[in-house]
C-alpha cells in the first residue's frame, strides 16, 4: 500500500493528474476521518481537507522520492487544523458585534458538535464534547491512537514527536477525557 | 449515561460516523490546480547536504583565512584547540545533516531530534567557554566584569552571526520550496549549521581567554544564527504560487 502511494506520488510530481486522482481516491477518506475527529464537523473537516491537498499540491517539489506520502499529509492536515483553530480564535476575539449573537466556534472545541451530532448516542455525544475539550496535542494523540487505532510509532511519525512523548499526550488526554466524563456522570 | 469504565479498551465505537470507503468530492480549487498540473523535482536531501557542504565550507574557510588565526596558537594547548574545534565541527556536522536528510522513508524532518541536537550543542559550547577555557602568556583577558565583556563583543558578535547565518540564508534560497510542515526546525538546524561553523572560525581568531567572552559571545553566535535562520525560513520556505 505504502509502495503503491510512494509510487503515485512520484508520477504525480512528474505531472501525471491521473495519479492525483488515485492518490486522492486512496488517502482521502482516511484523513477526512481524521480531520472529523479531531474538529467533530463532517463540513468543517471537508474544508481543510481540500486545503490541506492545494498544500501538497504546491507542497509537492519538497516530497522525497521513496517516502511514504501519507504520514507527510496527516501532518499537513494536522498542521491545517491548527492554523484553522488559531484564525477561529482570533477572529472570535476581534469580532465581538454588539447585535450579533455570537457564534460558537465548532472548530476549537467545546460547542463545536452540536450541529452534527448522531441522534441516538448520548454517550458518543458526551464522549465527543468532551473530546473537543481536550488541548489540540492531546486531542491529536487520543484520536490516533484510540480512534484512528495507529500504533505509537505511527502516531509520533504523523505528530513529529518522539514514541515516548506520544505516549505521554496520548495518557494525558486520555485521563483528562475520562476526567471530564466522570464529571458529567456525576 | 456515559459509562466512564468502558472506555477502557478501543474507543473506534465512539468515533463519529464517516463511512469507510467514501471518497469526498474535490471541489473546484483543487480541480483547477491539478488540472495544470506541471512536473516538478522532488527533493534530494544528500544532494541538497552536499551543496550546502560545498557552499558553506569554502565560504567559512574564506572568513579564517580572511581575518587570521589567533595570535596565541603557538602557545595554548592543542589538545585544547583540537578538543574545542572536534565540539564545533560535530555540532556543524549533525545540525547539518538534521536540516537536510529526514529519517528514512519519511518527508518531513526530525524536529524533535534537531531541538535535542541544537539545545544540547548550545548548552555544550556556551558550558565549554564558561568553564573550560585556557589562557596563554599572548591571550587578552581582562576582569570579568559586565562593562569589560560588553567592551569586547561587537567585534565577535558582529562577525560570528553575520557568518552564521550567511551558509543558512545561501542553504534556503537554494531550497526555493514551499516546505509545509517543519520549516522551523529545518531553519533552526541550518543556522546552528552555519553558527557553528562560524563560532569555530572564531574559535580559531580570536585570542580573548575571558571565560563569558568564549562562553556567551562565541557560543552565543551558534544559537542567534539557529534562530534568526529559523525565522527567515518562515519565510523563505513559505507557500508561493505553483
Amino acid at each position: 500500500m505504502s509502495a503503491d502511494l510512494s509510487q503515485l506520488m512520484k508520477r504525480y510530481c512528474e505531472g501525471d493528474p491521473q495519479a492525483f486522482e488515485e492518490l486522492y481516491a486512496a488517502c482521502a477518506p482516511k484523513l477526512l476521518r481524521y480531520l472529523v475527529r479531531l474538529c467533530g464537523e463532517v463540513s468543517t473537516a471537508e474544508d481543510l481537507l481540500q486545503l490541506s491537498f492545494l498544500k501538497v499540491h504546491k507542497a509537492r517539489s519538497s516530497y522525497i522520492e521513496g517516502a511514504k506520502p501519507l504520514p507527510w499529509m496527516y501532518t499537513i492536515c494536522h498542521r491545517t487544523f491548527l492554523d484553522e483553530v488559531r484564525k477561529r480564535k482570533r477572529s472570535k476575539v476581534v469580532d465581538v458585534g454588539g447585535d450579533v449573537p455570537e457564534q460558537s466556534a465548532a472548530i476549537d472545541g467545546r460547542l463545536a458538535i452540536e450541529t452534527e451530532k448522531p441522534e441516538n448516542s448520548e454517550r458518543l455525544n458526551r464522549t465527543l464534547e468532551a473530546l473537543q475539550s481536550l488541548p489540540p496535542s492531546q486531542r491529536q494523540a487520543v484520536v490516533l491512537t484510540k480512534l484512528d487505532g495507529k500504533s505509537m510509532r505511527e502516531a509520533a511519525d504523523i505528530a513529529g514527536t518522539s514514541i515516548g512523548a506520544m505516549k505521554v499526550r496520548a495518557h494525558r488526554g486520555y485521563a483528562a477525557l475520562r476526567k471530564t466524563l466522570e464529571g458529567a456522570k456525576s | 449515561m456515559t459509562e466512564v469504565g468502558d472506555m477502557d479498551g478501543d474507543m473506534t465505537q465512539l468515533a463519529p460516523e464517516v463511512p469507510e470507503q467514501a471518497v469526498p468530492p474535490m471541489g473546484a480549487a483543487l480541480r483547477d490546480a491539478i488540472a495544470n498540473v506541471k512536473p516538478v523535482k522532488m527533493r534530494r536531501p544528500l544532494r541538497d547536504l552536499g551543496v550546502f557542504l560545498a557552499l558553506s565550507i569554502p565560504i567559512l574557510a574564506g572568513v579564517a583565512v580572511l581575518i587570521g588565526i589567533r595570535r596565541d596558537i603557538s602557545e595554548v594547548s592543542p589538545l585544547w584547540v583540537g578538543s574545542v574545534a572536534v565540539i564545533w565541527l560535530s555540532s556543524f556536522a549533525a545540525s547539518s545533516y538534521l536540516g537536510f536528510v529526514p529519517a528514512k522513508g519519511h518527508v518531513r524532518p526530525r524536529s524533535q531530534n534537531i531541538y535535542q541536537v541544537v539545545a544540547i550543542a548550545s548548552v555544550l559550547i556556551i558550558s565549554v567557554g564558561l568553564f573550560a577555557t585556557t589562557s596563554a602568556t599572548t591571550s587578552i583577558t581582562y576582569p570579568a566584569t559586565f562593562s569589560n565583556v560588553m567592551a569586547h563583543a561587537p567585534s565577535c558578535s558582529i562577525m560570528g552571526v553575520t557568518a552564521g547565518i550567511l551558509p543558512g540564508l545561501i542553504a534556503l534560497v537554494l531550497m526555493r520550496r514551499y516546505v509545509p510542515v517543519g520549516r522551523l526546525s529545518i531553519g533552526l538546524s541550518l543556522g546552528a549549521a552555519g553558527g557553528s561553523l562560524s563560532g569555530l572560525v572564531l574559535h580559531l581568531h580570536c585570542p580573548i581567554s575571558e571565560r563569558f567572552h568564549v562562553g556567551f559571545i562565541h557560543g552565543g553566535s551558534l544559537v542567534l544564527s539557529a534562530l534568526f535562520v529559523a525565522g527567515a525560513s518562515q519565510v523563505l520556505l513559505r507557500e508561493r504560487d505553483s
